[in-house]
């Protein structure tokens, strides 16, 4: 394999299955054609007992997911669920026993971002002999190299080169990155990123204290511009509801964890042994996280932050969540094209967690605008039709599942909020429901394009917020 | 799972607790085997629980409509329906209460353990507030008071715990069992109420960061102000007002009566411990003692309170609430005394409690348990009105005629209408024989919606409506017909 370490597909090369190159498998095709038939010919002869049906499976998954939420959120109240580095240990670390820290960071297009980020890797207190940065610079991306050319770099930081090929995207970039990489431990920041200074010596003492079956540690993500309009408000809501509730939930109880795209700490040698990232997986990093498990590894949380730019244009939102939700989708059915292999791997758990995590999550954001259409007709016009379709404990789900789910998750966010210190968001977490719609729309875009361009990377623009 | 050994040792926490909620539930499960007495709320809840499965009209309305009823008990009732053997009268109540009661005890061993309190006196004190007659009635009964005493025990410890500490988890614990509080038992949920509204004082306190305040009241406040808005919408959607669910209230300054005293008087040396705990922490300045003294006074407060509305027939539901919060405030005692070292005195406390508890069985009489006995009365009504006529309905207005004839097993004849109209009834069974079914109003039987648009309903009938004949404490009246709504 080591001939071969250079090459930005070896995952597709060494284990095209796990590979998102082929969207579909032939049987997927196969079995989804039949089940979209099957369901058309079944709405042509019955199409009310084929809703009711519907109606009973969507309410049943909706109580399941919103019992889902709530256990994560109870067990992130617990301490055990992230790994908290004290000053003290910080402190007796001993700096001439420390290994070279490999930084990947790769940019497109940005070149409004280079001088920040260089600051932000600089400040990291990690001895600078120690730290191996590289900047991934796309070759056709004279803007960036420019900017890049024009500065003096500082010690540790090297520009790594990725040849233009198909598809352009940041796992491809990562992986030459990787295979470049001198470190013993390494990390990807994103551009806009500002990881907490003592982010590394705190990874580097996890990883001498934890199992050495964890191989990855995902650090919290927040965003700095949180305050900058109401939808920057919401992303931090979400934000904070995932990174400091769901995530160590997931992690309390031993779940896989979908990794966020940036600030994942990683063993250099068992990153390489799971052949890196995909490629052609436009959430490389949920895919990655979902490996980690199969793989007989596991991730755990690490209490350190770092802050982002949350996209704060509802145009480059709609895009980004498009390219998350279209890579969740892709995850999903690269997982699925084996789901006893899947079963067998990741133990009957973690396999619950996958289809709700990864599969539950896409469907709930598609099913959403059905019933809230549903409930509103059903407000406004009382149609006694719709009523029908809710009989019996049917009912009592959906009415519990609508009033007390949904608060749930709202309450969620706003203990979050609360939770991250962010007390002047929490009203406006109490408005999530108008960013569920947004959510919505962003998943059916995704839908779309997974059949229509799987591979595009609708890049984020970032440096909309002015730098301070 | 292994990743973390603090995980393994919370697994075992959770398997033992487990296991004991499991004891408990087929410890109280075998005692109220084989009785015959329950208390009228099992019979309520179980019957609307019948209607909500059916999918009637009816059930969605004994679900929402009145104050005295909150939804949560019919909603937990109702899911047990589903289990097979709980078809039975009152069993999923009692299951349903065993489990709450069990959490109870578990929730006062884990604050105890947190207050310090030696392992010694906290296994006294939850085994005699266990063995508290107004506790054991109440869960052998069915009453949904254990479940309301275990939100006040989970809201009086978070308000005393937030004050402490100021800790999120405390607030969302205060918040959220307010909120439950309010749709177990409305009266009880008024008394969280007040707790919350001393949790609020603490904001007084500087040590809060900007906006903190204002997201502390949001956190605390929003899981209260959602229930009653919801509970609001589903009266808005279902009864056709937004308010019908509180249209009773009015009229509890019109039916005040003697006859209904809680005696909250039998329940006062419970109320020894708040006190102390006024005293510990006026003079030691321990400001959380002080809050807990105030909330268990306010409990009696509102006791009193009820009391001279006329309400005291829901004093009972309050006791188990009252007995706990007093056996945690026993507890704080005990707490502020270890660390004093004074050993002896700890043990005199907790005798002291044990003493008031076994106390509390002498003369204890719990008038609220009933007999079913209107399967008899309801077959001799039946014989009766169908005599001459078949097609007969009898109306059953309220939540006393879910205890007289429970839906689905009564027969076509008795109809349950929680939003009764002569006129609408009239126009809706053209061409049948029609009757009221009234039964005297007592209790809280009183504050049925009936009375509030035919308010001497019973002793004089109503408009539309002739007297036909009395059957024990119930009253039978023949529906003739409204008058014209224009008289000419």
């Amino acid at each position: 394999m080591t001939e071969n370490t250079e090459n930005p597909f070896l995952l597709e090369t060494v284990k095209p299955e796990w590979s998102a190159r082929q969207p579909l498998t032939m049987f997927q095709k196969i079995f989804m054609t039949l089940l979209i038939a099957i369901f058309l010919a079944s709405m042509w002869k019955d199409p009310w007992r084929i809703l009711h049906l519907v109606v009973i499976i969507s309410t049943i998954f909706y109580l399941a997911f919103s019992l889902y939420k709530l256990l994560l959120i109870c067990f992130s109240v617990s301490k055990s669920s992230e790994i908290f580095i004290s000053q003290q240990e910080l402190q007796s670390l001993d700096e001439s026993e420390l290994p070279v820290y490999s930084i990947l960071i790769p940019l497109y297009k940005e070149p409004e971002s280079v001088t920040q980020i260089i600051k932000s890797i600089s400040v990291l207190d990690y001895p600078p002999h120690l730290k191996d940065v590289q900047l991934l610079l796309e070759e056709d991306d004279i803007q960036t190299r420019q900017a890049v050319d024009a500065l003096k770099l500082p010690q540790g930081f090297r520009v790594t080169i990725i040849p233009r090929s198909f598809p352009r995207t940041k796992p491809k970039a990562c992986n030459v990155g990787l295979a470049k990489a001198k470190g013993k431990y390494l990390v990807i920041y994103d551009a806009e990123d500002k990881p907490e200074a003592d982010q590394l010596k705190k990874a580097v003492v996890a990883f001498m204290k934890i199992s050495p079956s964890v191989v990855c540690l995902q650090s919290k993500l927040n965003f700095y511009n949180q305050h900058q309009n109401l939808l920057t408000k919401w992303f931090t809501a979400e934000y904070s509801a995932w990174f400091d509730l769901s995530l160590p939930g997931l992690s309390a109880l031993g779940a896989i964890i979908p990794l966020g795209g940036t600030s994942n700490h990683f063993i250099t040698d068992k990153l390489k042994e799971l052949l890196g990232w995909d490629a052609y997986n436009v959430t490389e990093d949920c895919d990655l996280g979902v490996r980690i498990y199969r793989a007989g590894y596991c991730t755990l949380m690490l209490d350190t932050t770092t802050w982002e730019e949350a996209c704060s244009s509802l145009k480059f939102w709609i895009r980004q969540r498009t390219r998350w939700l279209k890579g969740y989708i892709q995850t999903y059915f690269v997982h699925m094209r084996n789901p006893v292999r899947l079963l067998l791997e990741l133990g009957f758990l973690n396999f619950i967690h996958f289809q709700i995590l990864i599969g539950g999550i896409i469907f709930a954001f598609l099913i959403n605008p059905f019933f809230w259409f549903l409930t509103l007709i059903w407000f406004i016009f009382k149609v006694e039709l719709l009523s029908s379709f809710f009989s019996g404990i049917i009912f009592i789900i959906g009415t519990l599942c609508l009033f007390a789910g949904n608060f749930a998750f709202v309450y969620a966010g706003a203990i979050a909020c609360y939770h991250r210190g962010c007390f002047a968001l929490v009203k406006y977490a109490i408005l999530a429901p108008l960013y569920w719609v947004l959510m919505s729309i962003g998943a059916w875009r995704a839908v779309i394009q997974f059949f229509a361009n799987p591979f595009y990377w609708e890049k984020t623009r970032h440096g909309l917020f002015p730098a301070k | 799972m292994g990743c973390f050994p603090q995980n393994k040792k919370r697994n075992e926490n959770v398997i033992l607790i487990a296991e004991a909620v499991m004891l408990v539930i087929l410890i109280f499960c075998i005692f109220s085997s084989g009785r015959d007495v329950l208390c009228d709320e099992v019979f309520v809840r179980d019957a609307a629980s019948e209607l909500l499965i059916s999918g009637k009209t009816e059930g969605r309305q004994s679900l929402v409509s009145s104050v005295w009823w909150a939804p949560l008990p019919t909603m937990l009732v109702f899911a047990f329906k589903f289990l097979p053997f709980t078809v039975k009268n009152g069993v999923a109540c009692l299951i349903i209460n065993s489990f709450w009661a069990a959490a109870c005890f578990i929730l006062l061993e884990i604050f105890l353990r947190r207050n310090r309190v030696r392992r010694k006196w906290r296994f006294l004190i939850v085994v005699v507030s266990a063995f508290n007659p107004y506790f054991v009635s109440a869960v052998t009964g069915g009453s949904f008071g254990v479940m309301a005493a275990y939100g006040m025990l989970l809201v009086a410890y978070s308000v005393v715990a937030w004050i402490k500490s100021f800790r999120l988890r405390h607030l969302i614990y205060a918040g959220l069992g307010v909120a439950c509080l309010f749709i177990v038992k409305f009266e009880i949920g008024l008394w969280a109420f007040l707790c919350m509204v001393i949790m609020c004082a603490s904001f007084v306190f500087p040590v809060f960061r900007p906006y903190q305040k204002q997201a502390a009241i949001i956190i605390l406040c929003i899981p209260f102000l959602y229930v009653v808005c919801l509970w609001i919408l589903l009266n808005w959607l279902i009864m056709g007002d937004p308010l019908y669910f509180i249209n009773t209230i009015k009229l509890i300054e019109d039916l005040k009566t003697p006859q209904d005293s809680g005696g909250w008087q039998k329940i006062i040396l419970y109320a020894l411990p708040f006190f102390v705990l006024l005293f510990i922490g006026w003079a030691k300045k321990e400001r959380h003692n002080f809050c807990l003294g105030i909330m268990g006074l306010a409990g009696y407060l509102e006791s009193i309170c009820l009391e001279s509305y006329g309400l005291g027939f829901l004093l009972p539901d309050i006791y188990p609430a009252i007995v706990i919060v007093s056996a945690l405030s026993w507890g704080c005692v005990v707490s502020s005394l270890q660390l004093k070292g004074r050993e002896r005195i700890s043990g005199l406390v907790v005798l002291l409690f044990t003493l008031i508890s076994w106390n509390s069985s002498h003369g204890f009489v719990n008038n609220r348990i009933v007999i079913n006995k209107y399967d008899f009365l309801r077959e001799e009504i039946r014989t009766y009105v169908t005599k001459e006529n078949k097609y007969v309905k009898v109306f059953l207005s309220g939540y006393k005629g879910l205890i007289f004839a429970p839906p689905l097993r009564s027969g076509k004849e008795f109809v349950h209408a929680f939003d009764f109209d002569v006129y609408n009834i009239s126009r809706e069974y053209p061409g049948q024989t029609l009757y009221l079914l009234v039964p005297f109003p007592s209790g809280i039987w009183k504050y049925d919606s009936l009375y509030v648009r035919y308010p001497d309903v019973y002793s004089n009938g109503a408009e539309g409506m002739i007297y036909d004949s009395d059957w024990g404490d119930w009253r039978l009246f023949k529906i003739v017909g409204p008058m014209p709504p224009f008289k000419m």
